[in-house]
């Protein structure tokens, strides 16, 4: 088989390219600048670099989907918006980047996130199982550095735990691949639509083990377990990224593999699975929350309920359902950035203070930023009038119509148990001061209000201007 | 999916007028009080005065019936397919409308000669006319988003009048008491929409109503239910009523207005608006009814027992809007849609009559301080007087008795005995507090003067006024420099009650004459009319009997209150029964004690996460360790992550097998 | 080529599967994070020769280049694994995953 390979195949991949090549240039400026450079040089050029990527990127949204590499890039609609999603992730992290990662790292931080962007705008637009492979281990390898890039031993931690629990789960996944890759005789999603394999035993063990590594990576129960260790551990940015960036490029993944790679008629029993264990992620993360003393863990637990609620959206397989599903993540993405923000403006030069113990009184210190903490907490939770809300609402019509009720139960009670949780920070933060804080210093961060102030207006936006994007489908041409 | 839009579309710029002028009315107080000072009282009331011309012009569109559509539509923006938002002006909307605006402009008056000389003056009608464009949005709304939105809103400005004199710690408890209640109701509601947008993927009253008939009936029930958490945390139904009383602490015309006429009788615009889906299952309709019927009578029992005037009145708003809630839930939606109408002139007038008397009174609120003002003050009393007939049912002397009598003949036709006898009592005991509190107050000798330990007022747990006594209402005075010492009732508060006298006296012929009743053919093609069968006891039977057990309630009242012993023992009658009041009563059930210990505790972070945020210096050293019952739970999850990396490496082989044992069967299936 | 084919596919099918299955249980018995990471190594080594295997079956070249590429990702892994096991275990006598639990609950 030739592949010819145009010009529009490159055009196809240049956001990532873009960042990739950024990502580059980052560590060439560090080493050709002086040491007395702003430590912001190396992430505003980094930022820059990805809204031109996303710049570019969004300019083909319009356009008709490109099958590019012989199928295995595939620029479409649907691809398109995860990558923004992705690229949004990256800046909104990446500005929030500053000590306890030390100044000598920054370069080498930013240059890593950038590539890990580039491992989940892969993913987003993988047309075949090897770029998924590929999109995956790029991005996990530049998390495995970046979780263990704060000097103290929780970081180190997290970065060995997610190492080992990542790989093993990878290899999971990649044996699934190997056996898919046996069902169809090819590695391209679109091969594996193909109803004669409905049949094959290769397919159903394959495909579970594919969905493993996507459970895995979505922190689903009981795939969950390194989440809240690894959130903790890693330095803030780090965890914000991960809490968007991975997701929303394994979600990409999931949504390909079910709506465009699956035999008709396999899709109710193959994934049933994956809606159990979402069912149970909903309730399982947001009752982990109540007992939750530091705000990263909180998140990683919120977390794994969140995924639950846009696999909802996604159960069924209707168009309407994958549009609602991106919108949801799309909010998430600002809530979770917007309180990442608020978030890395209270963290200490070398600690990061994220125990709740911290957030006493901080509405008193700082009732703008508890003000605009609330916010977030109350858009995760779901309270109207936030995007939260209206992304649930959309979400519950979706399921309902698309026969999955059940699930949609199962949200209404997570949603009932997280809002004590969610309620919990709030009350922490307008909490008497009692005593002393560890953290008097906090050296000004710009770019983190700055982040917080955009996402905050943009989940208001999103509120009362709710676009789904209508052009996702066909996912695979 | 087609979608059922009320009312007929159309664009009607004195609606959008009419619900925004509050707004704007609000914004300028705010920004500019300080500059405009007094004027800003006025340019509030006159903003919600135009509004009521404006709903009065919206009459007709209001009304209008055009191939099935009711009432006047008007599209606002459209969100996605389902999530359409507009304003909607039926005869329902367009009867709460008018008392909104109607009775809101006039306590705006009457508030202007109440609150002057308060140092935050431009503050307090800044709120309240944020209150009446709240209200509004409530009752405008064509969808339930709407609805809850204005819902929120109307509970935040409560919140805000209550805790109005913040210096006052009970106001300040009061307020967020009543916010933690309101906003459990709120989630009560927003469970309520998830449910529906699940079955008809719309949030439009239209869709949701369309398809009353295809609901699974548990589910069904399941929104009712959750609907009317909502409504009885708002409307102060059993068990959750124990805000109301509380809310006193607010300035009288805030009482008058929110916590009276219009707020507390928004579950019942609730539940009226809801009648499609109400009238579906009777099951939902029978624990409505019941509520409301309990609520009645348990209102009415406590309202014996007070001596605070606001409190007496405060229960008996309760106890009124149990009567609605009854009338409603049971589905005769006419007659408790009536008794909100006349409710809330008689109300308003009771509360202006009292606030009159606490005026002159330099805040003093205990009944036994009172006594004799007849002569002191005629105007007041007769204001009251029509107040208490109207209340007490009194046949064709008072609007009450006619809206009354729809609420107990409509529990009677729709086959609810027992909730028509529950009436028929309650209406009796309403005669007699009433009448107490006219009696006590009015007739006899001034007590003011008399030591206020001869009348048992030394005893606070004992009298039921836990929040009230010479001290606090001191405290009041001082701290507002409210009022300078005796202050006459200024010609702007006359007024209003005045002209309340009217409607209080007569309204209720509006609903004379059965079927063919004005009020009837106003709400002809409003709600549901299922063919009933006729109910064994006839409307002038009913009226009889009611009028007897009215009769006996005030002979007891009179027995016990006015005979000339009665008056000349006045001091040692009102000792005893206050020391011997049952702590049953005083303590109201302990329904404070149970709901603090259930409810409130778990969920008071909500008040303070939205003290705090509001009104910082409101809640100040007030907030108190929260249990997290659910705490335990989380734990539970906790106990799995022990931190150790093999043991999650196990966790996920584990769940690998249970995922490859699903596949392997699958696969053995399709694989044979 | 016939020679080739005489193993049927599923011959290899079982060894990967072997392969594998010892991968797995090597991550969770073993207490070296070296170990640990050689038995991650072993569970892709496992794919590759399953890809292999497919590969010659379907006579379908994206067999070999997935392999390549695990090769590849297997490399980077092992060099960022070590460097994240060498800072983890910089000052500890014994190399024990089990000493490492800092962050629970």
């Amino acid at each position: 088989m030739t592949i010819n390979v145009t010009n529009a195949d490159w055009n196809a991949v240049a956001p990532i390219i873009i960042v990739a090549i950024t990502g580059l240039l980052v560590l060439l400026l560090d080493l050709l600048s002086p040491k007395n450079i702003s430590r912001y040089a190396a992430i505003l050029l980094g930022a820059a670099g990805m809204i031109v990527a996303g710049v570019v990127a969004s300019l083909a949204y319009w356009s008709p989907a490109y099958v590019a590499f012989g199928g295995a890039f595939i620029q479409s609609g649907f691809g398109i918006v995860f990558q923004l999603i992705i690229l949004i992730a990256g800046i909104g992290s990446l500005i929030l980047v500053r000590p306890p990662v030390q100044n000598e790292r920054i370069a080498g931080a930013t240059a890593l996130m950038l590539w890990g962007t580039c491992g989940a705008m892969l993913m987003a637009g993988a047309g075949n199982l090897m770029v998924v492979f590929l999109g995956l281990e790029l991005l996990s390898l530049a998390l495995y550095c970046l979780c263990g890039l704060a000097d103290r031993p929780s970081s180190r931690e997290s970065a060995l735990k997610y190492l080992i629990l990542s790989s093993t789960a990878s290899g999971f996944m990649l044996y699934g691949m190997a056996l898919l890759f046996g069902a169809s005789g090819s590695v391209a999603f679109a091969d594996l639509a193909n109803p004669a394999l409905a049949s094959s035993a290769l397919l159903w063990v394959g495909g579970g083990l594919f969905l493993v590594g996507i459970a895995f990576k979505l922190s689903l129960v009981p795939f969950h377990a390194w989440s809240p260790d690894v959130y903790e551990g890693a330095p803030l940015p780090v965890t914000a990224f991960m809490s968007v960036a991975t997701k929303a490029g394994t979600l990409a993944v999931f949504a390909r593999f079910m709506y465009a790679a699956l035999p008709a008629g396999t899709a109710d029993r193959l994934l049933l699975p994956i809606w159990i264990v979402a069912a149970i992620s909903m309730i399982a993360g947001n009752v982990g929350m109540l007992a939750q003393h530091d705000l990263k863990r909180l998140i990683a637990y919120s977390g794994i309920a969140q995924v639950g609620y846009i696999l909802t959206a996604l159960a069924g397989g209707t168009h309407l359902g994958l549009r609602y599903a991106i919108y949801y993540l799309a909010a998430y993405t600002f809530m979770n950035l917007g309180a990442f923000a608020i978030a890395t403006t209270m963290s200490g030069d070398r600690e990061e203070g994220s125990h709740l113990a911290n957030y006493r009184g901080y509405g008193r210190r700082n009732p703008v930023g508890a003000a605009l903490m609330t916010f977030f907490l109350l858009a995760m939770a779901g309270l109207p009038p936030t995007a939260g809300f209206l992304g649930k609402i959309l979400i519950l019509s979706s399921s309902v119509g698309a026969g999955y009720a059940w699930l949609g139960v199962v949200l209404i009670i997570g949603t009932a148990i997280s809002l004590y949780a969610y309620a919990k920070v709030v009350r922490a933060m307008y909490q008497r001061d009692e005593h002393v804080h560890a953290f008097e210093g906090h050296a000004p961060a710009p770019l983190a209000w700055a982040s917080a102030a955009i996402c905050f207006v943009v989940i208001i936006v999103m509120t009362f201007y709710p676009y789904t994007p209508s052009n996702v489908l066909p996912i695979v041409k | 999916m087609t979608h059922h839009v009320m009312g007929v579309d159309g664009s009607y710029p004195l609606l959008l007028v009419l619900w925004l002028l509050p707004l704007a009315g609000a914004i300028l107080a705010w920004a500019f009080g300080p500059q405009l000072k007094t004027a800003a009282g006025w340019i509030c009331s006159a903003l919600v005065g135009i509004s009521f011309i404006c709903a009065v012009a919206m009459w007709g569109p209001g009304t209008q019936s055009v191939s099935g559509a009711l009432g006047a539509h008007q599209a606002l923006f459209s969100w996605l397919p389902g999530f359409d938002f507009g304003l909607l002006m039926d005869p329902l909307s367009l009867l709460w409308t008018l008392i909104i605006t109607g009775v809101g402009f006039l306590i705006h008056l009457y508030s202007i000669g109440y609150m002057d000389g308060d140092r935050a003056f431009a503050r307090f009608f800044a709120y309240m006319n944020f209150f009446v464009f709240a209200m509004l949005t409530l009752v405008l709304s064509d969808n339930f988003v709407g609805l809850l939105v204005g819902w929120g809103l109307v509970g935040l400005a409560s919140y805000f009048l209550i805790g109005f004199w913040f210096f006052k710690p009970s106001a300040v408890a009061a307020a967020r008491k009543a916010f933690v209640i309101n906003v459990a109701g709120d989630v009560g509601i927003m469970f309520a929409i998830f449910m529906i947008v699940a079955s008809v993927h719309s949030t439009a009253f239209g869709d949701a109503f369309a398809f009353a008939g295809s609901y699974n009936s548990g589910w069904l029930l399941a929104i009712c239910v959750c609907l009317f958490i909502g409504a009885a945390a708002k409307s102060a139904q059993i068990p959750l009523h124990t805000w109301l009383p509380d809310a006193m602490e607010g300035p009288t015309p805030v009482s008058a207005l929110i916590h009276a006429a219009t707020m507390v009788t928004a579950g019942v615009y609730l539940v009226a608006r809801c009648a499609p889906l109400w009238s579906q299952n009777h099951d939902a309709q029978m624990l409505v009814g019941t509520i409301g019927a309990l609520t009645a009578i348990a209102g009415a029992i406590l309202g014996c027992a007070q001596w605070d005037i606001k409190r007496i009145l405060a229960y008996s708003t309760m106890s009124q809007i149990g009567y609605m809630i009854m009338g409603v839930g049971v589905g005769a939606y006419e007659g408790g849609v009536a008794h909100f109408f006349t409710h809330a002139f008689f109300k308003a007038q009771l509360f202006l009559g009292s606030g009159l008397i606490i005026h002159a009174l330099n805040n003093e609120q205990d009944v036994r301080r009172m006594g004799g003002l007849m002569k002191k003050m005629p105007f007041a009393f007769i204001a009251m007087l029509t107040g208490v007939i109207a209340i007490s049912g009194i046949p064709f002397l008072g609007a009450g008795f006619f809206s009354k009598d729809l609420v107990i003949q409509g529990a009677l036709e729709h086959g609810h005995p027992y909730l028509y006898a529950v009436g028929i009592i309650t209406a009796g005991i309403t005669a007699y507090y009433m009448c107490r509190l006219l009696f006590v107050t009015f007739f006899g000798s001034y007590r003011g003067d008399v030591d206020p330990s001869e009348l048992g007022i030394r005893h606070p747990e004992l009298a039921g006024t836990p929040a009230h006594g010479a001290d606090q209402a001191e405290a009041e005075h001082e701290g507002s420099g409210h009022g300078q010492a005796h202050h006459a009732p200024a010609w702007i508060m006359n007024v209003p009650v005045a002209i309340l006298i009217v409607p209080t006296v007569l309204i209720g012929w509006l609903m004379f004459g059965g079927d063919n009743s004005p009020w009837a053919h106003f709400f002809a093609q409003q709600f549901p009319h299922p063919q009933l069968s006729p109910a064994p006891i006839g409307e002038g039977v009913t009226g009889l009997i009611t009028f007897g057990a009215v009769l006996v309630g005030i002979a007891v009242a009179w027995w016990r209150y006015a005979t000339a012993s009665a008056q000349s023992r006045a001091v040692e009658r009102l000792r005893g029964e206050s020391i011997r009041m049952p702590g049953i009563l005083t303590h109201a059930y302990y329904f404070d004690l149970a709901l603090d210990l259930l409810f409130v505790r778990t969920s008071q972070l909500f008040g303070t996460i939205f003290g705090r945020f509001f009104d910082p210096q409101i809640i100040d050293g007030a907030v108190r360790e929260s249990a997290f019952s659910a705490q335990w739970l989380g734990t539970l999850v906790r106990s799995f992550q022990t931190g150790l990396l093999r043991a999650y490496a196990l966790l996920l082989v584990v769940g690998v097998a249970a995922f490859m044992i699903y596949y392997a069967v699958i696969a053995g299936g399709v694989h044979p | 080529m016939s020679q080739m084919m005489a193993v049927p596919v599923s011959y290899y099918v079982g060894l990967s599967a072997v392969i594998f299955f010892i991968g797995v249980a090597g991550v969770l018995v073993r207490r070296n994070p070296l170990i640990m990471l050689m038995s991650i190594e072993l569970m892709f080594n496992a794919a590759n020769l399953l890809f292999m295997a497919f590969a010659r079956a379907w006579l379908h070249n994206a067999g070999h280049i997935f392999a390549f590429l695990v090769i590849t990702v297997a490399a980077a892994e092992a060099a960022i694994g070590l460097a994240i096991v060498v800072t983890v275990f910089r000052s500890a006598k014994h190399v024990d995953v089990d000493d490492v639990a800092l962050m629970k609950g």
